[in-house]
């Protein structure tokens, strides 16, 4: 067994693992009703992963579970930063406004992917059917990005920072399609890389994100509970504020 | 050539964002006594006069144009830095409500999230304020308004009560089924 064998094996394994793990680890917290697609796209990945470790690599079946496992896999992906969204609107309903600007952001960036596609020379390569998904996979990873940018600012800005799982599920998929947009772009469009470390690099990312996941479900909080709350202005703080803000912005 | 740009900034941005979520960024609480040594004392009077639209009326007729400027500017940064500080603190009692609904007890539980919930608005009400404040430090003598787009503070104010109704009555069911 050669080095690249072994550390491919190593990567497709230990997402694997660490995945029915978390999914495990929200049943046993009660996550699993929370967040019940971040629940399924757990299950569903190391679940085609499985199927395709039983398959002969390479024959048809085997393509077409792989393809169609990860288009699956992008558009329940997609529907997670909306059960994302929707955890944090439906906690804190301030937070209300996200939903209108989350589908104006959205089409924005569909917008933006769909004449990227169209104004691209297309594909250039041997195989065009597989150039071709490749160059769809980048536009659904566009607008997937697009959204978790809005996501991720949105959390770092008010501060939900410590030990909040959807922000802990915004940033693995933040980490994982970023660098999946930036490999895609450099297989698909630049040909800067070649297949082998196209594979490599493609599972080294996924692992990141499956990594801080598991940082989020999997690690014990590592520090103790306090039993009572300090005394504090944020109500004041809170009326002055209110105040301001009905006298500097017009209904 | 330009798909490819994008596609660049986008990642990098993504990127960016993981990281900054992703580290230490607030002072670290882990108790109370850190939660003392580390806050900013910020007094909300002394926020509300560097704001007063009088005192900015005085400013603006006791001085020259030139001067009003400069000490306009002045005012806003300090308005700038307190909100930053009231922020700070806001983030630390959120850490601390986290910390205390770790305690398995429901009184400080809901004590918790309100305290949560408070500064979560808190935040917001930040996020909204800051843009307008850096608007006066940019152009002084400006007294307009923002077109609001957020939902109006009652409604909020009606839903949070509800909400703070329904759960005085769990713990109140609770309480008397222990």
């Amino acid at each position: 067994m050669n080095f690249f064998h072994l550390l491919t094996s190593a990567l497709w394994f230990l997402p694997l693992a660490l995945q029915l793990a978390i999914a495990v680890s929200m049943l046993y917290r009660g996550l699993a009703r929370q967040f019940p697609f971040f629940f399924t796209y757990n299950l569903t990945l190391p679940a085609r992963d499985l199927i395709l470790a039983s398959l002969p690599y390479g024959g048809n079946l085997y393509s077409a579970v792989y393809w169609w496992g990860d288009g699956a896999a992008i558009l329940l992906a997609l529907v997670v930063i909306v059960e994302v969204a929707f955890h944090l609107v439906g906690r804190y309903p301030f937070l209300r406004f996200l939903f209108k600007v989350l589908p104006s952001i959205a089409a924005i960036a569909a917008v933006a992917a769909m004449a990227s596609l169209i104004w691209t020379r297309g594909p250039a390569g041997a195989d065009i059917v597989l150039e071709w998904t490749i160059y769809i996979e980048r536009s659904v990873r566009f607008l997937q990005v697009c959204l978790l940018i809005l996501m991720l600012a949105l959390m770092s800005r008010l501060g939900l920072s410590w030990r909040n799982y959807p922000l802990g599920i915004a940033a693995g998929f933040g980490l994982y399609a970023a660098f999946d947009l930036l490999l895609l772009e450099l297989r698909a469009h630049l040909h800067a890389l070649t297949d082998n470390s196209f594979v490599l690099l493609r599972s080294t990312a996924y692992n990141l994100g499956v990594l801080i996941w598991a940082a989020y479900f999997l690690l014990p909080l590592g520090e103790g509970p306090i039993n009572r709350l300090p005394p504090n202005d944020l109500g004041q703080w809170n009326d002055e504020l209110n105040q301001k803000v009905d006298k500097w912005y017009r209904r | 050539m330009v798909s490819t740009l994008t596609i660049l900034l986008v990642s990098v941005v993504s990127l960016f964002l993981v990281w900054k979520v992703l580290r230490p960024s607030f002072p670290q609480v882990k108790s109370l006594e850190d939660w003392e040594a580390r806050k900013h004392e910020v007094d909300p009077d002394i926020f509300r006069l560097l704001l007063d639209p009088a005192e900015e009326q005085y400013l603006r007729r006791s001085f020259s144009p030139g001067e009003f400027r400069a000490l306009q500017r002045r005012r806003m940064a300090l308005a700038l830095h307190a909100i930053r500080m009231v922020g700070d603190n806001a983030a630390m009692l959120m850490k601390l409500g986290q910390l205390a609904k770790l305690e398995a007890n429901p009184a400080l539980t809901k004590e918790a999230e309100d305290l949560i919930y408070g500064a979560l608005r808190l935040r917001v009400n930040l996020l909204r304020v800051q843009p307008y404040l850096f608007l006066k430090w940019l152009l002084p003598g400006w007294t307009g308004k923002f077109p609001a787009v957020e939902v109006p503070y009652e409604e909020l104010l009606s839903y949070f009560n509800r909400i703070r109704q329904q759960r005085q009555l769990e713990l109140k069911q609770a309480l008397m089924a222990s």
